[in-house]
């Protein structure tokens, strides 16, 4: 082998340089793998960071490009009011209670570092509202102070009979998803606004691993039955004296189709519609309606307040979060999808636990492949 | 029957609450409030307006339990009507943070807000610096706006409003039949009551809209507190003890952020807009009390209510209603000479 070294020519002596190397060092990787994630929402950027993170120093070069045909503030995350909270209750699904809790502790690691107005990050209290007598929620113990509301706390919001506070994190998608961009941007990661309609297309341009965070459209990649748009409306409002977050349940309606009131750091989001299987990404005049009517009741406060936009989304609702690899041929190449959609409502919620498990995927993957690597372990 | 003249000096938080008391409660009273200063130039206007009462040494339990539940409840009334927003009410949570374990740490105030407790280790984690910590949600009720919706509730009433500075009493007597004196830190010349002392308060308006939740550290006399509001964060503080400075002073400035930073790191990132200075009524008690000035032939009813320090807009609708009870008692026992 040391033959080829005497003409001098790039490749050869790439190659010997790599048989040395791998030979001296088994945590070095030297073969360039470019990762293409699609999609630029949450779950996308998050997800890039995190292989970014882990595997940075361990393969190089590590290209990472994020094609998406929307970036923020128009991805459905910059809609979201920013509330960290699941769904009451998981169901079983303690993977999804975990990841859920690593995200709060993580973004509350955060908070008090001088990144936290710029990434969007701030705690904010608020009530849970039932009208009966329901188990504690799945997060009770990773929010702050969760308790009971006393008597004379439910006796201002009438109608509901029970209910929980608690101190909670917001994070912001219109100001998390350009901090996040911004990350990337500096660590070399490169961005296309480019509708992608196939797999093939990416692998068939040289990615290796394509990570799939397309959302509620994951559909038009590979088809999911499973995946369905929750449809949601809100109205932006200015209310800058309501300080908490009001999210009411109904279990009879179901998730998120009964009013909730959550400020944002400028204006205050209003909203209470879950519509399964509706696809209208169109502001519709009757949900306005309701969703106004049922907030001014929740809280009276509202009433004068200055309306200041409608905004439609589509949640990608799933059974549970899609988060798992395949195997994809291309002719005669094998390519690698690390699957990372349906997170439902709750996206921002559970996106950095996602993130660190789409990246352990990866590592699996590079593992797999043969490359002498040791994926960091998670503490 | 002509009707009882009644003059309330003072239009901070006091003088109005209690100007719209009797308007309200006594139909034969016509109400006029006298005052040099008016919303936004009062003390109140610059004051936070969080419910979180002092315990005064000298006066009853059950009566500053009684001014602080009526407060508290005439405001949670309003929060929960269309009206808040006009009125500047609102619910406030945050927490209370103490470097070693206070000597009272159940006050009996701490019944009436919502949800007080102690704090969590894990709550705890974020402050470092502090030992104990309690948590509670109250009201915060801001002057800038209440003031002016107090005034329109009183104008409703057929309250009048005169804007004069009284510095004597006797001005007044061949005109009213009762005064109500709610002249906060001006009662120490009006009415000569060398205990009545201004405690100096320095704050910050700041614009911070994502510090949702009030926060409050106790180390001695080195106030550090934040109390978000609808327009600003107010960031304080001071209390100094008979010091008549209006002045912004650099000193206190720097301490005051230095502290708060500390507590709140975010804060490094707010953007100032201003800065105030109020001189808090102080008293070692508030005087909620009536005496009888002697006019040429008649006695007029002279109804106290000042001295509230730093609990002004706290106790303010409880000690208007005292108010208006030695009012209406005054006036049952001995109705003023109708003139000839």
């Amino acid at each position: 082998m040391p033959q080829y070294a005497e003409f001098g020519a790039d490749f050869s002596i790439t190659l010997y340089t790599s048989i040395v190397i791998l030979l001296l060092c088994d945590f070095c990787v030297i073969a360039a793998m470019r990762v293409a994630v699609i999609g630029a929402g949450v779950i996308g950027l998050s997800t890039a960071q995190s292989i970014y993170e882990h595997y940075h120093e361990k393969v190089s070069p590590l290209t990472i490009e994020v094609y998406a045909d929307v970036f923020t503030p128009l991805t459905t995350s910059d809609g979201a009011a920013g509330l960290w909270q699941p769904y009451l209750y998981d169901e079983g699904n303690v993977q999804e209670t975990k990841w859920n809790k690593e995200t709060f502790d993580y973004l509350l690691s955060f908070h008090s570092s001088s990144e936290s107005v710029k990434m969007g990050i701030f705690l904010q209290s608020g009530y849970n509202l039932c009208t009966e007598r329901v188990p504690e929620p799945s997060f009770k113990d990773t929010v702050l102070g969760f308790r009971e509301l006393t008597q004379r706390e439910l006796d201002v919001f009438p109608g509901y009979s029970y209910g929980w506070f608690n101190t909670a994190l917001m994070v912001e998608g219109k100001t998390y998803l350009p901090w996040l961009m911004n990350w990337l941007s500096q660590r070399g990661i490169k961005f296309y606004h480019r509708k992608i309609t196939s797999f093939k297309e990416l692998a068939d341009g040289g990615a290796d691993v394509i990570i799939n965070c397309t959302g509620v459209r994951s559909g038009a990649l590979q088809p999911d039955p499973e995946l369905t748009p929750g449809r949601g409306q809100i109205i932006k409002v200015d209310a800058p004296w309501i300080k908490h977050w009001i999210l009411t349940h109904n279990f009879t309606t179901g998730v998120y189709n009964s009013p909730y009131i959550i400020p944002g750091s400028r204006l205050v989001t209003v909203g209470g519609i879950f519509q399964r299987g509706n696809w209208s990404e169109q502001d519709n005049s009757i949900d306005h309606k309701k969703v106004w009517e049922e907030a001014c009741e929740l809280e009276p406060s509202l009433k004068h307040a200055q309306i200041v936009q409608d905004w439609t989304g589509l949640r990608p609702v799933r059974s549970k979060v899609r988060l798992e690899r395949e195997t994809m041929r291309s002719g005669s190449n094998t390519f690698e999808v690390i699957h990372n959609y349906g997170h439902g409502g709750y996206g921002l919620t559970i996106h950095r636990g996602c993130a660190e498990e789409a990246a352990r995927l990866f590592g699996e993957i590079l593992q797999q492949k043969g490359h002498q690597t040791k994926p960091k372990s998670r503490l | 029957m002509s009707a009882v003249k009644v003059a309330v000096v003072g239009a901070g938080v006091i003088g109005l609450s209690t100007a719209v008391c009797v308007a309200e409660a006594l139909p034969y009273c016509s109400v006029t409030i006298l005052s040099e200063k008016f919303s936004p130039d009062t003390t109140s206007d610059g004051a936070a307006g969080i419910l979180i009462p002092e315990v005064f040494p000298d006066i009853p339990l059950e009566r500053q339990r009684r001014w602080f539940k009526e407060t508290f409840n005439h405001l949670l009334g309003i929060v929960g009507s269309s009206e808040a927003p006009e009125a500047g009410v609102f619910l406030s949570s945050g927490c209370y943070l103490y470097k070693d374990v206070p000597s009272d740490p159940k006050p009996y105030w701490t019944d009436h807000v919502f949800g007080f407790r102690t704090m969590t280790d894990q709550e705890m984690r974020r402050f470092p610096d502090y030992k104990f910590g309690q948590a509670f949600t109250s009201i915060k009720c801001e002057c800038l706006r209440y003031l002016p919706w107090l005034e329109k509730r009183f104008r409703k009433a057929g309250g009048q409003i005169k804007r004069e500075k009284v510095t004597d009493l006797q001005q007044l007597i061949s005109s009213y039949d009762v005064i109500v004196n709610c002249s906060g830190i001006g009662s120490r010349h009006l009415v000569g009551d060398k205990g009545v002392y201004p405690v100096r308060g320095q704050i910050f308006k700041v614009y911070a809209p994502w510090l949702k939740n009030f926060i409050i550290g106790e180390d001695g006399d080195k106030m550090a507190y934040m109390y978000p509001g609808i327009d600003y964060v107010t960031v304080g503080g001071t209390r100094q003890m008979n010091d008549w400075r209006l002045e912004v002073n650099k000193g206190d400035s720097e301490g005051i952020m230095e502290r708060c930073c500390q507590l709140e790191p975010s804060m490094r990132k707010a953007q100032v807009l201003e800065e105030w200075v109020g001189l808090r009524p102080g008293r070692r008690n508030p005087r909620v009390e009536r005496e009888w000035l002697q006019a040429e032939e008649r006695q007029v009813l002279l109804v106290h209510n000042y001295g509230h320090g730093g609990c002004g807009i706290t106790l303010s609708w409880g000690t208007a209603l005292d108010a208006v009870g030695l009012v209406r008692k005054s006036l049952h026992e001995q109705p003023p000479y109708s003139k000839l």
